[in-house]
């Protein structure tokens, strides 16, 4: 990949574009999970694939219905964000350039390049499936009886025997019982 | 109209559209809260579980404005030629929809807090006015405090019973009085916010050396360390019209919530220039029993208690460690409190670690095997739990992905992690300890995780 023309950061910017454009529309394009074309880019960006059964279950999981699968497409844009990177770098020949907006634009458009463009595609590819406020209230409802300690009744007294005769504790905070002398609650574990 | 003011002009049109969509869920939910509340009157965890996804809707708008800020807009305008004033502007608009949203937010969620607690109330009277009676003898008692554990002398067989107030009346009390506090106070906090704000404005005004922090002045700095004085005052005032507690406590609870503010303080050279290097408060021992409690004891007891047992041999396993129910309150009380004003997050730590550990250790065996001999012989043995080394980092990020999806849908994660999974949250809680470390030391597990754990919120979101 090299950067042809006589302005370097448009140069770069079009060649991130030309790229992105190349991947996406080939991960978007495949059926779910992926196919030849998908695989000769993967090949093309020396980007290891999924086992077939990973994808095939990555894409019943996420309910696709097209595409490649999501960590792919994160790891091919990942190679791409760091030789953009890497070419940004070689693009600074002089203080002068970083002070231009187009140079500063492109900045953040590779900073941020991996994570919004995965972003963006899993919004293309995976269905989302956003609750309404309808179905919160009616899943908070739902559920409301099944939590762990709904249905816990608590005694309102209780009166601590000995757990040896049987006799009730007499004097508050003293555990001994005062007929068998052993401790009320049991014998206390070393 | 210059392109940069079109450019505002479509940011502000965007803006107003997404405040339109927080007024339009808030308004759902509100009607969502009435019914719920109707439904449910004495139990408010439904309505938290709402309250919580409402809030992860709207959080995501947010971040739907934030992602487009970064993405789109500022790309866009570092394409005008001396940008910093359209930046600037688009900025504040931003910070102007998410101080509102964020206001309105908390004001929303305080105010249906009291309508829960306030639909609670009558069911707390009605079991302050019911009978008590000795399980030994049947007499009526006469306990002296309704809202929390008591130690009562029998007058008619002598045997000394230990009350428990109901589940409602323990949940009220237990809600009701930072609820109330952060109610009572909310206009408060937002004119601290507010103020700070417009600090933080008048800030990126000012030229700034790259990782220097801009300086403030030590008047707008003293206005702000009084604010907070002023609101933690009120707050505690307010927490102890529900549950009271003496001037001097409120005093040290006011003062811890300050020495977080003092230390921020302590950043800015004009504090210390004028206020001297910031005091550490000569607090208590943090890690001093309580009441003859260490926190290795408490921990390995609480951790006995969340495996769910009895409260009959919950009361014996107390006695074993010398302790009734009144005393465990106390006890209870007084460490959740410090957790609470722990800064530092030592104290959190340690409990964590005293409580992953439980049965380990001194204290920990000693409340296992309590545990462990309840209900004499031929009892049926407590639950012992998931084993968190047969759970796969696969399964952990399931339940991650699986949790994440239910709290957006409104259910109660508890309750489903029972349904689902056959788990109780102390159980998630020990895998979660067992893996979360394995993930800090071996990055491939974390880069894995959040594929794993996006595959399995997507695959529980579809799900009824």
């Amino acid at each position: 990949m090299s950067l042809p023309g006589s302005n370097p950061i448009a140069a770069l910017d079009q060649l991130i574009s030309q790229h992105l454009s190349s991947i996406l529309n080939t991960a978007y394009a495949c059926p779910p999970g992926g196919n030849r074309s998908w695989n000769d880019l993967l090949a093309y960006y020396g980007v290891v694939p999924e086992a077939p059964a990973e994808r095939l279950n990555t894409s019943r999981d996420l309910r696709m219905t097209r595409g490649a699968i999501p960590a792919e497409v994160g790891r091919v844009l990942d190679g791409l964000q760091r030789w953009a990177q890497g070419q940004l770098q070689a693009t600074y020949t002089s203080p002068g350039i970083a002070n231009t907006p187009q140079y500063a634009a492109l900045i953040v458009r590779i900073q941020g390049l991996s994570w919004q463009e995965r972003k963006r595609y899993e919004e293309a590819v995976i269905p989302r499936k956003e609750p309404s406020v309808g179905s919160i209230f009616a899943n908070a409802s739902s559920t409301a009886a099944e939590t762990p300690w709904a249905n816990v009744r608590v005694e309102p007294a209780n009166v601590l025997v000995c757990w040896s005769c049987g006799a009730p504790q007499e004097k508050a905070m003293n555990f001994t019982c005062r007929y068998c002398s052993q401790p009320l609650g049991g014998p206390s574990q070393p | 109209m210059s392109s940069s003011q079109q450019f505002l002009q479509q940011w502000q049109s965007y803006l107003q559209q997404i405040g339109a969509q927080v007024q339009q869920v808030l308004g759902e939910a509100d009607a969502g809260c009435r019914q719920l509340l109707s439904q449910h009157p004495t139990d408010p965890l439904p309505i938290q579980n709402a309250l919580r996804a409402i809030h992860m809707k709207l959080v995501g708008l947010q971040q739907q404005v934030d992602q487009t800020w970064t993405t789109q807009i500022q790309a866009q305008a570092m394409s005008f030629g001396d940008n910093r004033g359209v930046i600037e502007q688009g900025t504040q608009d931003k910070d102007q929809l998410q101080g509102w949203a964020n206001e309105t937010w908390d004001r929303f969620q305080a105010s249906w807090d009291i309508e829960a607690l306030k639909a609670m109330w009558p069911a707390v009277q009605e079991e302050f006015t019911k009978p008590v009676a000795c399980t030994q003898c049947q007499g009526p008692l006469m306990p002296t405090l309704r809202h929390k554990a008591d130690s009562v002398r029998c007058p008619h067989c002598s045997a000394v019973c230990s009350t428990t107030p109901a589940q409602t009346v323990s949940l009220f009390y237990t809600l009701a009085p930072d609820a109330w506090a952060k109610w009572a106070t909310i206009d408060k906090r937002f004119e601290i916010d507010r103020f700070r704000k417009q600090v933080e404005v008048q800030g990126r005004q000012q030229p700034m050396s790259f990782g220097q922090r801009n300086d403030e002045p030590i008047e707008s700095l003293q206005r702000w360390e009084s604010m907070e004085r002023e609101y933690w005052t009120a707050y505690f005032l307010a927490k102890a019209q529900i549950m009271p507690s003496s001037n001097e406590d409120q005093s040290k609870m006011r003062d811890s919530r300050m020495q977080r503010i003092h230390n921020e303080l302590g950043q800015y050279a004009s504090w210390r220039a004028a206020m001297g290097p910031v005091a550490q408060q000569q607090s208590e021992d943090v890690m001093a029993p309580i009441e003859g409690v260490p926190l290795d004891q408490y921990a390995a007891i609480v951790a006995q208690q969340a495996r769910g047992l009895a409260q009959a041999d919950f009361h014996r396993l107390l006695a074993q460690q010398g302790m009734d129910p009144a005393k465990w309150d106390r006890v209870s009380a007084g460490w959740n409190e410090r957790m609470s004003r722990d800064t530092q997050g030592g104290l959190m730590a340690a409990y964590a670690k005293a409580f992953a550990g439980a049965g380990a250790g001194q204290y920990g065996a000693q409340a296992q095997a309590g545990a462990a001999m309840m209900g004499g012989p031929g009892a049926a043995p407590a639950p012992a739990g998931v084993n968190p080394a047969s759970v796969s980092f696969e399964q952990f990020c399931e339940l991650m992905g699986a949790q994440n999806a239910w709290s957006m849908q409104g259910k109660d994660v508890n309750a489903m992690l029972k349904k689902v999974f056959s788990m109780s949250a102390l159980d998630y809680s020990n895998i979660s300890s067992y893996w979360s470390p394995r993930m800090m030391s071996d990055m491939s597990l974390a880069m894995r995780m959040t594929d794993l754990m996006m595959r399995a919120q997507t695959k529980y979101m579809s799900m009824p």
